[in-house]
Parts: structure tokens; C-alpha cells; sequence
């Protein structure tokens, strides 16, 4: 096998309405998006946002789309601005150190954008005011920007190294070639519990984003899997979840991903209802390497 | 494929607590039975609510303090089988010992990572008689014991309202002051119905350490009960 086609992508996912949104009658508040030039399969971009439910969080939607859309496009320039980096150790240091600072910085812009053409009207806190508290809904009047908090987890995998970012909760698999999967490597954050997350609203957000860059070698993983946390919350246990990254990994090889593609969202819907009833998103990306029926 | 991606699937579990005063003060005047009899009335109306949301699974459990402290109800019990067993009064108020017992089940090892905010509703007609403080702390030390939903109901005017106001944790809310049999059905019913409706929603957001945090929009209290008719019947 080429090395080219070794180190190329492809990416799908899903993103559904959670059953107990249904039930109430919230939208979707996750948000899905993805990037990669077909011809040579990298570098590939995923991101997944979560936004969040709570009562505050009135536009969260929006906040979610703007930060998969930010994330991926972000991302990419990332990418095409360090193709010639010739030490992996310096992308490594820009990642960590810059790329922080940006994704939350493009998502204030991207926030601060959509504000400004449709400011917070009185109909939409009238509506808040049903369910927050008026605590709540003074600190919105002082920061509009909280009615769009959201997590985010995105990655980008080029032909030299796989960059991943998340803030707040969620699961980033690594699934290897027989089938195992681990977090990769940004294992989830034991004090976001309780349906609390650290955010893309919180006070100096860009210091609670994780990165890691892993170099690309023949060991890569075979797929890496993106997903907010109503999926992890869906199973018994976090093993679950793991099994999950291997059974798409398998369903991927044995149907194909046009397959799984059509399917996903009848999954994650079927996952929803009988586990966490959130809204569950999923990005997928798999080796082009793997066959393609 | 024919099953889904992944293992089993569950809905999240969501710890519901009674805690409740059985010292020898909540013998007089009928309150022990108000009580029980508070409580029994609310079952169906918490079942109710559990099952409208099928994707939190309502697990009750109940601990009695007075002379120490023990579990009334110690299994986690699904909703649907949740029966109340009347307790008696009698010695002293060692609330302290239930915020101590409530903290070791509350530990990391015993709440899986997915679980929802517990409900801790504490009801008490008294002062405690042994180290409050100390208990609420180790209470509070747990993760789960910071983010659980805690509310208070105090039965008649003797109830320590401070003691109350700290295990609430939150200056926007106060303890319920139930001073008649059918107000504490109003607050039981509330605590368990509304409360809990709102403690099994997903609905995420931004983490906050404060230790008055509060992580479930709770909905607004009901008013009192019109007073008896009998001054006898008011505690």
C-alpha cells in the first residue's frame, strides 16, 4: 500500500435530537461538521460541539454550530500553515500553546457575530424566564455570550501527525486495527460530572482545552472517533462506549462506510431512547487504507 | 449490522434520599405520622413523573437519624418498587450521623461517572444533638455530595432553620417551612415530583466550583397550605 493512501481519511458521522429533547421540545443543541479534500484524503478535520441544555443556554444551537464550524476551518488553516514545519516538536508547541488561545477566540468572534445581527430579544428571555432563575438571568443580561455555551472536540489528521482539541465533555477514541479502542489520549475530565462541563463560556476558557499531537506511523489508528457525551452516557459503562469504537470500526469494514453512513442516525437515535436520551453526535473518521465496498 | 454499535444500554441512575428526623420531638403532635403518611401520598405521583422520563432511572433510598443514624431504606429501590415503611420517633436529633452516613455512599466508587445529580431532601423538626457541621462537611467533600440537589423542609417552628440553610448550601434558597400536616404533603409532593423532574434532565452546563452551586434549575416552591381549622393542628 502507498504511503499516501496509508495516511488518507475518510470521515462521516451523525448528529441526532436527543429522546428526551423530543419529549420537551428542545432542538438538537449538538452540532456536527467535517472537512477533507477527497482527491488526497488529508489532511481530514472533524469537530463535534455540545450545547449545553441548561436553562441559560438559550441559543446553545447556534453556539454548537458556530464551534464545529470555527473548529474545522481553524483547524485546516492550522494545518496548511504548519505542512512544512520540519520538527513535529514545534507544531507540537504552537498546538498547545497557540491553538487554545484561537478555537476560543474565533468562537467569541463567530459569537460575537451572530449577536450583533440578531441581538437577545425579549421574546427569547420571556421564554428563559420560565425556566432560569433570576440569578441566571442577570448574569445573562451582563454576558450574552453564556446563551451559546457549548463544548467542542475536534481533530485534525494530516499525513504527518494527528492533532486533537477538546474542551468540556465528551470522548475522543483511538481504535486500533483489531478492534480496540482507548481515549486518545484526552481521557475524560472526573470533575465533569453531574451534567456540569467546562465551556467555551467559562472565564479564561481557552485554559481548560486539552491537546495532543501524535505523530502518524504505520500504527496510527485504524479509525478515530469523535463524540459528545450523550453517547458515552447511553451505556452501562465506559467499556461500552469502547466497544462501540470497535463495532464501527467492524461494521465500516464489512459494510462499508456509504453503509454505516445511512444507518448511524437510526443508531444514534435507538441509543438515545434507551440510554441517556440526550442528543448524541458522532463523528467517524477510518483509514482510507480499509476496504471500501 | 443487526444490534446496535456498542455494550448494553442503560438510562442514567438518579439517587433520590429521604432523610428524615425520627427524634423523639417529631412524636408529638402527629408530625412522625404527617410524615409517613406525606410521603406514602407521594409515591404514585414519583412514579409518575420516573415514568414520563424513561431515560433516568429513580433509585430511592431513605436514611433515619436520631440516636445515630441508619438506613431505613437502605437497597437503592427502583421507583417502581418503592414502598414506604412507617418510621417511629424516639431519641435524640444526630443529623451530623446522616450527613456522615450520606457521604460514604455518595463516594466516586459507589456513583458511576454518568449518573444525574442526586436528590437529597433532608426534613427535620429540631436541632441536631451532635457534630452537624463535621457531617455536612464530609458530606460536602464529596463530588457527588457538592452537586447533588439538596432541599430542606422544616417542621414547625422549632426546627434550626441555620442548620437547614447550610445543608441547602444556596442563599437563593431557603428551607420550606411546613407548620401543618397538608403543607408538608404540598413541599413532599414538590420535592419529589417537580424536584425530581427537573434532577433528570441532561441538561449540561458551565461547571462551578462554588460550593453554592447550583447545577439543576429548581422550579418555584408551592405556597403553604391555607392553615387548619384547629389551632391543635398547627406545630
Amino acid at each position: 500500500m502507498h504511503d499516501d493512501q496509508l495516511l488518507a481519511w475518510r470521515i462521516t458521522g451523525a448528529t441526532v435530537r436527543g429522546a428526551s429533547h423530543r419529549r420537551s421540545g428542545l432542538p438538537n443543541q449538538d452540532a456536527l461538521a467535517w472537512r477533507w479534500p477527497a482527491a488526497s484524503g488529508a489532511p481530514a478535520v472533524l469537530a463535534v460541539a455540545d450545547g449545553h441544555g441548561g436553562p441559560l443556554y438559550i441559543r446553545s444551537d447556534r453556539g454548537a454550530r458556530i464551534a464545529a464550524h470555527t473548529a474545522i476551518t481553524l483547524l485546516a488553516d492550522f494545518a496548511a500553515a504548519h505542512a512544512t514545519t520540519p520538527a513535529l516538536s514545534a507544531v507540537k508547541r504552537v498546538a498547545a500553546e497557540r491553538l487554545p488561545r484561537d478555537l476560543v477566540l474565533a468562537w467569541n468572534q463567530g459569537v460575537a457575530a451572530d449577536l450583533a445581527a440578531e441581538p437577545i430579544s425579549e421574546r427569547e428571555i420571556a421564554a428563559a424566564e420560565k425556566r432560569a432563575s433570576r440569578a441566571a438571568l442577570d448574569r445573562l443580561a451582563d454576558d450574552p455570550r453564556l446563551a451559546y455555551g457549548s463544548t467542542l472536540l475536534a481533530a485534525v489528521l494530516t499525513k504527518r501527525y494527528l492533532l486533537a482539541a477538546q474542551l468540556g465533555d465528551g470522548d475522543i477514541l483511538a481504535v486500533n486495527d483489531d478492534g480496540t479502542a482507548a481515549h486518545w489520549p484526552l481521557a475524560p475530565d472526573p470533575l465533569l460530572i453531574a451534567n456540569e462541563t467546562t465551556s467555551l463560556c467559562s472565564p479564561d476558557a481557552w485554559r481548560h482545552v486539552r491537546t495532543y499531537l501524535q505523530p502518524v506511523h504505520a500504527a496510527a489508528p485504524q479509525l478515530v472517533l469523535l463524540a459528545t457525551d450523550g453517547y458515552a452516557n447511553s451505556f452501562v459503562d465506559q467499556d461500552g462506549l469502547l466497544q462501540a469504537g470497535g463495532d464501527l470500526l467492524t461494521a465500516i469494514r464489512d459494510e462499508g462506510l456509504a453503509a454505516v453512513s445511512r444507518q448511524l442516525p437510526a443508531w444514534l437515535r435507538a441509543t438515545s431512547a434507551a440510554g441517556s436520551g440526550d442528543d448524541i453526535t458522532v463523528a467517524l473518521a477510518v483509514r482510507a487504507g480499509d476496504p471500501q465496498p | 449490522m443487526s444490534k446496535l454499535p456498542g455494550g448494553a444500554l442503560a438510562s442514567r441512575p438518579l439517587h433520590f434520599v429521604w432523610i428524615a428526623d425520627c427524634s423523639g420531638s417529631m412524636g408529638l403532635d402527629g408530625k412522625i405520622q404527617a410524615l409517613n403518611n406525606a410521603i406514602r401520598e407521594a409515591i404514585p405521583h414519583m412514579q409518575q413523573v420516573a415514568a414520563e422520563n424513561p431515560n433516568a432511572q429513580v433509585l430511592v433510598r431513605a436514611v433515619a437519624f436520631s440516636d445515630g443514624a441508619r438506613w431505613h431504606l437502605a437497597q437503592p429501590t427502583p421507583v417502581a418498587d418503592f414502598r414506604w415503611q412507617d418510621l417511629k420517633a424516639g431519641g435524640v436529633t444526630d443529623m451530623g450521623q446522616a450527613m456522615k452516613m450520606l457521604a460514604e455512599q455518595l463516594q466516586p466508587e459507589a456513583m458511576p461517572a454518568r449518573a444525574l445529580p442526586p436528590v437529597l431532601v433532608l426534613i427535620s423538626d429540631g436541632q441536631p444533638t451532635d457534630k452537624f457541621d463535621a457531617g455536612l462537611q464530609a458530606l460536602m467533600e464529596q463530588p457527588w455530595g457538592k452537586k447533588a440537589v439538596r432541599i430542606a423542609i422544616a417542621i414547625g417552628d422549632d426546627a434550626d432553620l441555620n442548620v437547614l440553610q447550610k445543608f441547602i448550601g444556596h442563599p437563593e434558597f431557603k428551607p420550606l417551612q411546613a407548620n401543618n400536616a397538608d403543607t408538608l404533603v404540598r413541599y413532599i409532593k414538590w420535592a419529589s415530583t417537580e424536584v425530581l423532574k427537573s434532577a433528570s434532565s441532561p441538561a449540561s452546563q458551565v461547571l462551578d466550583t462554588r460550593d453554592s452551586a447550583v447545577n439543576v434549575p429548581l422550579p418555584a416552591a408551592p405556597e403553604a397550605a391555607p392553615g387548619p381549622e384547629s389551632a391543635a393542628d398547627v406545630w
